[in-house]
C-alpha cells in the first residue's frame, strides 16, 4: 500500500487556531466533493444536459463554452461523435464508484476474514495465508486484468474481479497486524479461560477491536481503486463502451489532443479530484481515529 | 541462513506452479483458440486439425504437461495472430522497455533520494511542503492523463518533442519524465520518512557529538540506514513500473512488451498475454526472493520469524 503521509497532522502540534481551520478543511472539501460525487452519480439522468450517448454529427469536436468557439449547451465541449463532456463524466462517475464500491466490500471482507484467522490462528496457517498475501502484494492488478480480458472478455464482472484477486491482500496484512498485537490482550486472554472458542474470540472479541483501522484503509483504497479503474478503461479493458467511463473519455482524446484537448483534459480533472479527496479523507479519519497507523 | 534460503526457494517455486495452473485454467476457459484462427472458408476437418496440432485434444492433465515442459524450455507459443514465437516477439520489445524503465527508474531514484533527504533535513519549510505537495498530486493524478497533458504542452503547443513514437535522445523525454513521475511520490515518502526516524536514533546524536561534518552525518550515515525502507517495498515499486510501463508505452506508442501486450489483449491474442504473464511472475517472484535474502542478511530476526 502506499505511504501516506498526513499533511495536518504535523501542523496540529502547535493547536493553533489557524492549524484547526486548515484540518477541519482537509475534511469538509473532501468529504464534500465525494458526497456531490454519489449525488450526481445517483442522479445522473436529472443532473446530466443531455443523454451521455447522444451523437450529433453537426457538433462534432466544440470547444468548451468559455473558449472562443464554444457553445453554452456544451459547458465542457463535445468529443469527436459530438456527445457532450459534461453529461459524459456525469454518467463515468457511476462507473467509478460502482467498481470501487464493490471492490472495497469485496476485498476488505476477504482481507478481514484472512487477516484475522492468520493473526489469531498462527502457526501453519498463518505462515500459509501470509505467503499467499506476499505475492498477491506483488504481482500487478494489471497483468491479472488483461488475462482476465482476454479469457472471460472485459465486462463489468471482469473489471470487479481483477481488482478483488489480489486487492484483498493489504487488508489481510493490515489485520493480521493488529490481531497479533489484540491476541496478547488480557480481554482475549480471559474470553479463552471461560472457554470461548476461537471462532467467537475473533468475531465477538478482534473483529470489534478492529474496525477503526478497517475503516480508514477502506477510505484510503478508494483513490487507488479509482485510479485502477481508469487505467484499465483507458487501456481498453475496463466496462466495455459505450458505457461512458472517464479512463475511457481521456483515451478517446488521446488521438485528437492536437485539435480537442478538452476531451481528455476534463475526465482526467474528475478523476484527479475524487483521488484527492478520497486520499485526504482517509487522511484525515486516520488522524481522528488512530493516528499510530501513519504507516499505512 | 541456507535453511532460510531453500525454504524460500521452495515457496517461490511453490507459488510459481499455483500461478501457472491459474494461468493455464484461464486460458482454457477463454474456449477453443481455433473460432479465432479460421476463416469463412476454414472446415470443420481444419479446425480439427488445428486442435490436434494445439495438443488440443489430448486430457487436461496431459495439456498441463505439455504446457508447463515447454515452458521449462523456453517454448511460449505462437502468438494467434502474428504466427511468430511468442518468446521471439517478447525478446524483439524486451530492449525497448528495459531502456524506458531503466532510465525511468534512475532518474525517480536520483530525484526522490535528493527531494527525500531534503524534506527530512529540512522539515516543514517552503522546501518541505512544496515536495509534498507535489507527492499529493502525484499520487492522485492518473499517470495516462499527464502524459497526454505533457504532450499537449509540449508537443502540441510549444512543439518542442515529439508526440510518440522512438529515435531519438527527445523521444525519450517524456515517456521517461512522466513514468518516473509517477513512481517518484512513492518512493520520496518512505525515504523521507525513514530518513526523518533515522535522523532521531542515538547513533545520529553520537555522530553530531564526535562533531562530524552534517553532509557527512546527513549523506553517508543516515541515508545508508534510511535507504533499508525503500528496499522493503521493492516488490511493491516494481509491481508499479510494470504497471506504469504499460500505460506509458500505450500512450506514447512505444515499441516495448507493455504495448504488445496490451494490443493482444485488444486483438485476443492470449499466447502473449500468458507468455508476458508467466515472465512477469518470474520477475515478481525472483525479486521478492532476492529481497527476502538480503533483508534477512542485513537483519537476523527475519530468518527465524518468518520461515
Amino acid at each position: 500500500m502506499e505511504e501516506t503521509e498526513v499533511v495536518t497532522g504535523e501542523m496540529d502540534y502547535g493547536n493553533t487556531r489557524r492549524a484547526s481551520i486548515f484540518t477541519q478543511l482537509t475534511f469538509i472539501i473532501p468529504a464534500f466533493v465525494l458526497a456531490v460525487l454519489v449525488f450526481i452519480a445517483i442522479f445522473a439522468p436529472a443532473v446530466a444536459p443531455h443523454p451521455p450517448n447522444k451523437m450529433s454529427l453537426t457538433k462534432r469536436l466544440q470547444p468548451p463554452a468559455f473558449v472562443m468557439g464554444g457553445s453554452r449547451a456544451h459547458i465542457l465541449g463535445t468529443d469527436k461523435l459530438g456527445r457532450d463532456i459534461l453529461s459524459r463524466a456525469i454518467y463515468g462517475a457511476r462507473v467509478s464508484i460502482s467498481v470501487s464500491l464493490l471492490v472495497i466490500l469485496i476485498t476488505s471482507s476477504c482481507g478481514t476474514i484472512l487477516g484475522i484467522t492468520a493473526g489469531y490462528l498462527g502457526g501453519r496457517v498463518d505462515g500459509l495465508i501470509m505467503r499467499i498475501t506476499d505475492v498477491s502484494l506483488c504481482f500487478p492488478a494489471l497483468l491479472l486484468a488483461m488475462l482476465l480480458a482476454v479469457s472471460i472478455g472485459p465486462s463489468f464482472l471482469t473489471v470487479v474481479l481483477s481488482m478483488s484477486i489480489l486487492g484483498w491482500a493489504p487488508y489481510a496484512r493490515l489485520i493480521r497486524g493488529e490481531t497479533l498485537k489484540l491476541r496478547e490482550a488480557d480481554f482475549v486472554a480471559q474470553a479463552r479461560i471461560i472457554g470461548s472458542s476461537a471462532l467467537r474470540i475473533m468475531v465477538r472479541h478482534i473483529f470489534p477491536n478492529i474496525i477503526n483501522p478497517l475503516i480508514i484503509m477502506m477510505t484510503l483504497s478508494v483513490g487507488m481503486l479509482i485510479l485502477t479503474e481508469s487505467t484499465l478503461s483507458y487501456l481498453g479493458f475496463g466496462i466495455p463502451p459505450p458505457t461512458p467511463s472517464w479512463g475511457s473519455m481521456v483515451s478517446d482524446g488521446r488521438s485528437l489532443i492536437d485539435r480537442a484537448w478538452w476531451i481528455s483534459f476534463f475526465p482526467g480533472i474528475a478523476i484527479g479530484l475524487v483521488v484527492l479527496s478520497g486520499n485526504f479523507l482517509g487522511d484525515w479519519l486516520r488522524d481522528k481515529l488512530d493516528p499510530r497507523l501513519r504507516q499505512i | 541462513m541456507g535453511r532460510f534460503i531453500l525454504v524460500r526457494l521452495l515457496q517461490s517455486i511453490v507459488a510459481l506452479v499455483g500461478i501457472s495452473v491459474f494461468i493455464f485454467i484461464l486460458v482454457r476457459a477463454a474456449g477453443d483458440p481455433t473460432i479465432l484462427m479460421r476463416s469463412s472458408q476454414t472446415s470443420e476437418e481444419d479446425a480439427q486439425n488445428i486442435r490436434v496440432q494445439l495438443g488440443l485434444d489430448k486430457s487436461q492433465p496431459e495439456q498441463y504437461w505439455i504446457f508447463v515442459t515447454s515452458l521449462i524450455h523456453g517454448d511460449l507459443g505462437d502468438s494467434l495472430i502474428k504466427r511468430k514465437p511468442v518468446t521471439e516477439m517478447i525478446m524483439a520489445a524486451l530492449p525497448n522497455s528495459l531502456k524506458l524503465v531503466l532510465a525511468s527508474f534512475g532518474l525517480s531514484m536520483l530525484t526522490a533520494l535528493l527531494l527525500g533527504v531534503l524534506g527530512a533535513t529540512r522539515r516543514d519549510t517552503w522546501l518541505d511542503n512544496g515536495v509534498k505537495f507535489i507527492a499529493i498530486l502525484g499520487q492522485a493524478v492518473p499517470n495516462f492523463w499527464l502524459a497526454i497533458v505533457a504532450i499537449y504542452v509540449f508537443s502540441v503547443v510549444l512543439k518542442l518533442l515529439p508526440t510518440s513514437g522512438t529515435g531519438s535522445l527527445a523521444h525519450f523525454v517524456l515517456p521517461v519524465g512522466t513514468l518516473a513521475f509517477w513512481i517518484l511520490p512513492g518512493i520520496m515518502r518512505l525515504i523521507r520518512s525513514s530518513m526523518l526516524d533515522v535522523l532521531d536514533s542515538e547513533y545520529i546524536k553520537l555522530a553530531r557529538i564526535k562533531g562530524l561534518p552534517e553532509g557527512k552525518i546527513i549523506w553517508k550515515h543516515a541515508l545508508r540506514n534510511a535507504l533499508i525502507a525503500p528496499l522493503t517495498a521493492a516488490g511493491f515499486i516494481f509491481a508499479m513500473l510494470i504497471t506504469g510501463t504499460a500505460v506509458i508505452e500505450t500512450v506514447f506508442s512505444w515499441p516495448g512488451v507493455g504495448r504488445l501486450t496490451v494490443e493482444a489483449v485488444m486483438g485476443l491474442d492470449f499466447p502473449i498475454v500468458q507468455g508476458v504473464t508467466l515472465m512477469v511472475a518470474v520477475i515478481v517472484l525472483t525479486v521478492n526472493l532476492l529481497v527476502d535474502i538480503l533483508y534477512a542478511y542485513i537483519d537476523p530476526q527475519i530468518r527465524y520469524q518468518r520461515t
